[in-house]
């Protein structure tokens, strides 16, 4: 198959000036839509987490765009979405091209390296920017309208450090993390909330990337006499795949993860080899909240499978739902209005919970620790951050 | 070379015209996302020609642009962040650094050739990416180096798209012409020998390992060189760029341009940038077309779209295509 | 750290156990490699795919183009068609990948076969999705104690099958005519095609054993880990460095190379760091190209024009 690129390009063209051409006059004067940009990473290896998020801002627009008013005055959000691919260049391009294409807000990325690398063109564009990334640098690099809709590294950590050595009467912490940029961060994190307590951590293994087998990491916890492991893990498949071989290899102490511990992914493909363990996520199913249960109804109505709050689909529900408040409030969409309306919010309920902002655009303060019962998460404790 | 010193001043007039046009595109070209794309493009296009003189020039196959291109960009990004170097001597120190790695890489792996070599370097570029991710007191690992100063001259800074072009611009302008020289010197036809037949050529007495050394010390800095344009345009650089599946995308770029010119690989570059960037309308399917178009290329274009190009313009213009 | 007897025996199993996964991908590389002279960049990719559609016949309900699908099959069932879709697959690609190639030269297939693994990764992920999918275990238990060794049952299957795996190839190229006939292939072709080989058909054959190679692989790892687009990609690199270190071309030396490479990264990540893992590998790859070309086994050293 040649793809002409002339030919496309022109049809494109064509096709786009006729439709702009045509659209309103058909119309008429149709209330303006609001131009959402979302940037997921569709392709690549994050690819899961990409459209964890495309069908969470999906699912929130489909629902405001039924309300009678839809955002405000009649006027629908309109989605602009572009993959960010894996690669921090495609991802700047993409947002490029969302900016050139007059959108008022960005939703997206989670991962923290794309926002880092996004931030330097975001600083030179003053509108509400709703990521999910948890590298605590993130809020710190400067960037006016930036938001983050979910608890730091930072303060996961902390409560999982917490609740390791509290709860758990940890004395010989284990650290397991993942080579990028959330693992090694959570396991800073870690380790600086252990000194706080006076305590080191008697291993911290880290596994290169594309790792197929853990046995020598988890031996060497074995043999350093740990007897609570604290994971730190993005990806779902490593996660379910290091539960298996804990299990196999004998290692019977309590561990405690990450959010993706909690990811609806990680636990059905790591079945009862996940049953017993404990997450810190920002979210617990069935958490007594209307918000929480109408989305995972909807969303499992819409796409028959149940939600990956946490890490994907729930922040960025949020997210386009509290823009959506937002404009609504100021019945406009002024970009520099709603940052400082967003930086105001005190108490505002959503899926994941409470939100408040900080001076530094953070909204997440506390973290809760869960519990994996037969396969359903339950709520252990909460710790506010 | 007589063919090529003609061509060059017949060359000549089209090609000042076409320089001026290029200079020309930030003044009618306001969108960052072009920019950023043809930036990119550009500095994608040095690489591609230092692969251009290793690969194409002297037939030999690596698999290690992209550990250079780091090389040279957390080379760049470490001295002016960490030691406040201005950028113009760091620049020049990424390429330095970038071709003594190269020398001290190549003298021993350029005994080798054909696949040996190319496992070589893809295993030279896998240990540079895992040295990128666990070096952290100099790399800052995994979470990335950011907060990279753009180039000034003296008050002007070079922080944006359109400004950032120019120096691009002159960069490719540069490495071609060097590149040109090379491919018609006495060095080139060394290199062109060694590519045709390496046992022949050393019969002939051309030392074959010392010019195929050359050639990859000179693939090294072209690609350090770009890793410290990019490193000062983008401002945050993070490991995951630099690995081996970027060091194929620079390697497809050469092929489906036309491996042994200059030409080739410039448009090699900007095309397959572009390529997935026109795709972005197919969202998910856009990179299996992208594979897909890569096969056909590769079967039906073997001397890649310049010499497609140039078998079209040998039937207009009836006279015998180069053989270049 | 102390020198663990039983933690050692642990760590030589599961190097066993990787290095043999590393082992049946080389051969399948090599084979390729000695009968057509090309290094095959999408080798990974005949782990994968096969992985998937094995996955599609084996659990219960499974998306496939987004919409589920009950498609569950016995498990004799599924591994007919997985094997017979491989061999398809095998021949598929010695007709869009090599064939049309097969006088242009090493390099253009080179670039053509990492064309088919892009295409491949991203077709995988257009077709099943994202979402990593288990393999169902074969066996019931999880674990089987051997003293104090805790042994997964599936490194036990694969050594195994590693093993028969071998013998059937020696017996193959040793025994058979059709063994020969390939041999006389890889060794020159010219020479072959004059004492009546028909060498097209050899290399198609040689291409779906390959294939075939690649299928068993693919069903002895996926239970271990998730099926994922990307799960090739690393252990092909590592089979390359292993075809290598074993001495190119040499098939034995396929096998002892990719077991040495899975027993030395497992000691090494225990006894090393395991963040430098993937390194060891190539470390040892970079050394023995340097210091000794033709590898354990090897007799040549001068590379296929």
């Amino acid at each position: 198959m040649k793809l002409d690129r002339k030919n496309f390009l022109a049809a494109t063209g064509a096709a786009a000036a006729g439709a702009a051409i045509g659209f309103p006059a058909i119309v008429g004067a149709a209330p303006e839509p609001i131009r959402l940009g979302s940037i997921p990473c569709l392709t690549g290896s994050n690819a899961l987490l990409g459209q964890q998020e495309h069908e969470g801002v999906a699912l929130a627009v489909e629902e405001i765009n039924a309300r009678k008013d839809k955002v405000y005055g009649g006027r629908p959000f309109e989605i602009v979405e572009e993959d960010a691919t894996n690669d921090n260049q495609s991802a700047v391009s993409a947002l490029n091209k969302l900016l050139g294409e007059g959108v008022v807000a960005v939703v997206c990325p989670v991962l923290s390296t794309q926002i880092q690398a996004m931030a330097p063109v975001m600083k030179s564009h003053e509108i509400p920017w709703m990521t999910g990334g948890t590298a605590v640098k993130n809020t710190q690099l400067g960037v006016p309208g930036m938001f983050r809709l979910r608890g730091s590294d930072g303060i996961t950590a902390a409560g999982m450090t917490n609740f390791a050595v509290k709860d758990k009467k940890g004395k010989k912490v284990a650290i397991l993390h993942a080579s990028d940029a959330f693992g090694v961060g959570g396991a800073d994190q870690i380790v600086m909330n252990l000194k706080k307590m006076g305590m080191e951590p008697v291993a911290n293994e880290q596994y290169p990337k594309d790792a197929k087998d853990f046995t020598a990491e988890i031996l060497k916890i074995k043999q350093s006499g740990a007897d609570v492991v604290l994971m730190y893990i993005q990806n779902p498949s490593d996660t379910a795949v290091i539960l298996k071989q804990i299990h196999s290899l004998g290692l019977n102490v309590p561990i405690i993860g990450s959010p993706s511990l909690g990811n609806q992914t990680a636990m059905e493909v790591a079945g009862k080899d996940a049953y017993g363990t404990y997450c810190a996520v920002d979210f617990i199913v069935g958490f007594n909240s209307n918000v929480a249960t109408h989305f995972l109804t909807s969303f499992y109505k819409k796409y028959h499978h149940l939600p990956d709050v946490g890490t994907g689909s729930g922040w960025i529900y949020d997210a386009v739902y509290m823009l959506a408040d937002t404009y609504k409030k100021q019945k406009g969409t002024d970009p520099k209005q709603t940052i400082a309306s967003l930086k105001a919010i005190k108490k505002w309920d959503g899926v994941l919970g409470t939100f408040s902002a900080d001076a530094e655009g953070n909204m997440v303060h506390s973290v809760s620790i869960g519990q994996n019962q037969d396969g359903k998460l339950h709520l252990v404790k909460t710790v506010s951050g | 070379m007589n063919g090529n010193v003609t061509l060059s001043l017949s060359k000549g007039a089209p090609l000042i015209v076409l320089v001026a046009v290029l200079a020309l595109i930030p003044t009618f070209v306001h969108s960052d996302y072009l920019l950023t794309l043809v930036d990119t493009a550009g500095i994608y296009a040095i690489v591609v020609m230092g692969l251009g003189i290793l690969l194409g020039f002297a037939g030999q196959l690596s698999l290690a642009q992209a550990a250079f291109l780091g090389i040279g960009a957390y080379t760049s990004g470490w001295l002016t962040v960490n030691l406040g170097w201005p950028v113009w001597p760091a620049m020049g120190a990424a390429m330095m650094l970038s071709a003594l790695v190269g020398l001290v890489v190549g003298y021993p792996c350029l005994r080798l050739s054909g696949h040996y070599l190319a496992l070589a370097t893809i295993g030279f570029g896998i240990i540079t990416q895992l040295v990128l991710i666990n070096w952290k007191t100099v790399t800052n690992g995994s979470d990335g180096m950011g907060n990279i100063p753009p180039p000034q001259i003296g008050s002007f800074v070079f922080d944006t798209y359109g400004r950032y072009y120019y120096i691009i611009l002159v960069a490719v302008l540069v490495c071609a012409y060097v590149a040109w020289r090379i491919k018609t010197t006495r060095v080139g036809r060394a290199l062109e020998a060694i590519r045709e037949n390496e046992i022949a050529a050393r019969a002939t007495g051309i030392d074959a390992t010392r010019y195929k050394i050359i050639a990859f010390v000179l693939a090294g800095t072209y690609a350090g060189l770009a890793g410290s344009l990019l490193a000062h345009m983008t401002k945050f650089i993070s490991p995951d760029s630099y690995s081996f599946d970027q060091s194929v995308v620079f390697l497809v770029m050469l092929i489906v341009g036309g491996s042994a010119s200059i030409s080739g690989a410039i448009l090699g570059a900007v095309l397959l940038w572009f390529l997935p960037e026109v795709l972005r309308p197919l969202k998910t399917s856009y990179i299996m077309v992208y594979g897909a178009a890569v096969i056909a290329m590769i079967v039906f274009m073997p001397r890649g779209l310049i010499g497609l190009l140039e078998a079209l313009r040998a039937r207009v213009v009836r006279r015998p295509p180069e053989t270049a | 750290m102390h020198f663990d007897p039983v933690a050692n025996m642990q760590l030589l199993i599961s190097g066993l156990a990787v290095g043999s996964i590393y082992a049946l991908v080389a051969l399948g590389f090599v084979l390729i490699y000695n009968a057509v002279g090309v290094v095959n960049f999408s080798q990974g990719e005949f782990v994968m795919l096969p992985a998937y559609v094995a996955v599609t016949f084996m659990v219960p309900a499974i998306a496939v183009f987004g919409t589920i699908v009950h498609w569950q099959v016995p498990v004799l069932g599924v591994y007919v068609i997985v094997l017979v879709f491989m061999a398809g697959f095998g021949l598929l690609f010695n007709r869009i990948a090599y064939h049309p190639l097969r006088d242009r030269g090493w390099m253009p297939v080179v670039i053509s076969t990492i064309g088919v693994s892009i295409f491949l990764r991203n077709a995988a992920q257009l077709v099943w999705g994202s979402q990593p999918i288990v393999m169902p275990s074969l066996f019931s238990v999880d674990t089987i104690f051997l003293g104090p060794l805790r042994i997964r049952p599936q490194d036990i299957l694969i050594l195994g099958v590693t093993a028969v795996l071998i013998t059937f190839q020696f017996y193959l190229f040793e025994r058979t005519t059709l063994g020969k006939q390939m041999r006389a292939t890889a060794q020159d072709r010219a020479t072959a095609r004059l004492v009546g080989i028909r060498v097209g058909r050899i290399v198609a054959i040689t291409f779906v054993y390959s294939a075939v190679l690649g299928a068993v692989s693919g069903l002895l790892v996926a239970p271990l880990f998730t099926v994922t687009k990307e799960m090739g990609a690393l252990i092909a690199l590592k089979a390359f460095a292993a075809s290598i270190v074993g001495g190119f071309g040499s098939i034995p030396g396929a096998i002892v190379g990719g077991l040495t490479i899975g027993v030395i990264e497992t000691f090494g990540g225990f006894y090393v760091s395991s963040s430098y893992v993937d390194a060891i590998a190539f470390i040892i790859l970079i050394s023995v190209l340097l210091i000794r070309p033709q590898g354990l086994f090897g007799e040549r050293v001068a590379e296929k024009a």
